[in-house]
């Protein structure tokens, strides 16, 4: 008799058990011993990944990048796009007469130890968070200066990013043409981004390389954003439109940046 | 208390395992629903109320690292999770395979209509384009590997049952 009692008391006692033990569990110290275990599995994947898109290449899209001359396009790219900031940075340094000073910052080597598997968004958690000076609408690259996603939330030691792709994410830009065109991409939970508030006047065409505009107080300017595929113009509107396609998958990379600005300077 | 501790420490391999290995595969497979599976067959199979809270903690999860659809996602597995309680209660018996399915599949369905029913309510007002054809694939895909998981469980259930039963998150194997 007082074992049932016991035992039921403890299977009713179980759930609001487990619950707390959850909550502190997340709020203490655990997901920085459960990372240990979540750091291989994500790289296992995403190994996993790099293998099966080696085996079966996309068909469709990326159209870019599936040029024979993928590489060294995505190398001009990069060039072409730190060629622009350096020529413009220049053109800052010799109007102001010295007073600008390079904007420097610093990167937060990271990596991702979880991924959302939601079909529309492209949500992941680094393992460094608020601790190493990360903010909310810091900029996470990858490799060579592409800028693949946001931070949306921080925490302590860990940090919620959300992708450009993603629906609602909005990044300010420009364009590389000869107009420095500034627009806003925005996801929309595809693979491909919408260029918005382009005036009508604006010359812009396929091709034409987008990147960070630095009118965001925490991403700098000149991180590749991707490439205008498609230019919409309707004269009713005040607006044009142009369809971008990162020219990088970021599902493809465990290892990202994320870029603290010293906004005090 | 022990069967708290190994309840908690087994979601928590189980989120592991499905937010940082399996999403980070390729689609088909990082639509894997391997929580949910596990909670649903824990319910309806193997009597234990444990994978219920499996359920509601993977709502609690989702909506800390905003890995969720919508925020509210903790709203969302509870009002699924009573939808679980009712149908495995109501309409399905554990005994069967068809009756374990059916339950599973048809509780994925609701939890995927709750959750795209909070998000256009959210997002009335808002001209936000919908990835219909890609969220079709992906519930396609989640529900077959959601079949092949129970598949797979419901014939391993000695095994599993045992297991569990020496883990103590499973009370007993009468119903088996």
């Amino acid at each position: 008799m007082w074992q049932q009692n016991y035992r039921r008391f403890f299977i009713w006692l179980l759930p609001p058990l487990v619950l707390i033990i959850l909550v502190l569990l997340f709020l203490s110290l655990l997901p920085n011993g459960l990372a240990l275990f979540e750091r291989p599995l994500s790289s296992a994947g995403g190994w996993l990944e790099r293998q099966w898109i080696a085996i079966f290449p996309a068909k469709e899209g990326k159209t870019y990048c599936a040029t024979s001359d993928s590489e060294l396009l995505m190398a001009l790219a990069v060039d072409q796009s730190e060629f622009e900031a350096l020529k413009m940075e220049n053109e800052n340094l010799h109007l102001q007469l010295g007073f600008f000073e390079r904007q420097s910052f610093e990167y937060v080597p990271a990596r991702i130890i979880k991924r959302s598997s939601l079909p529309t968004d492209d949500v992941f958690v680094i393992d460094h968070g608020a601790d190493d000076g990360i903010a909310i609408g810091s900029a996470v690259i990858v490799a060579d200066g592409h800028l693949i996603g946001k931070v949306i939330e921080v925490k302590g030691q860990s940090a919620v990013v959300q992708s450009i792709l993603g629906r609602n994410t909005e990044v300010a830009v420009s364009l590389l043409n000869s107009s420095r065109t500034i627009g806003l991409s925005e996801g929309s939970g595809g693979a491909l981004l919408s260029l918005l508030f382009i005036p009508q006047d604006e010359n812009i065409a396929v091709n034409d390389l987008v990147v960070t505009s630095g009118l965001e107080e925490t991403i700098p300017p000149g991180l590749v954003v991707g490439v205008v595929t498609g230019v919409e113009r309707d004269q009713a509107a005040p607006f044009q439109t142009a369809t971008v396609e990162p020219l990088i998958d970021s599902r493809q990379f465990n290892t990202v940046s994320v870029i603290i600005l010293e906004t005090d300077l | 208390m022990i069967r708290v501790f190994v309840s908690a420490l087994v979601f928590l391999l189980l989120v592991a395992l499905e937010f940082s290995f399996f999403n980070s595969l390729p689609l088909p497979f990082f639509s894997v629903p391997l929580i949910f599976a596990c909670g649903l067959y824990f319910f309806q199979h193997l009597g234990s109320s444990v994978g219920l809270w499996w359920l509601l903690a993977l709502g609690i999860y989702l909506d800390f690292y905003h890995l969720g659809l919508v925020f509210g996602e903790t709203f969302i597995y509870g009002v699924t999770v009573l939808f679980v309680i009712l149908l495995g209660r109501r309409l399905f018996t554990n005994r069967s395979f068809y009756g374990v399915v059916g339950n599973a599949v048809l509780s994925l369905w609701f939890l995927h209509l709750v959750q795209f029913t909070w998000f256009f309510i959210g997002t009335f007002n808002q001209d936000i384009p919908f990835p219909w054809w890609s969220t079709f694939i992906f519930v396609f895909w989640q529900t077959v590997f959601l079949f092949l998981l129970i598949t797979i469980l419901f014939f391993l259930a000695r095994r599993v049952s045992l297991f569990f039963h020496r883990l103590l998150i499973v009370p007993n194997r009468e119903n088996l």
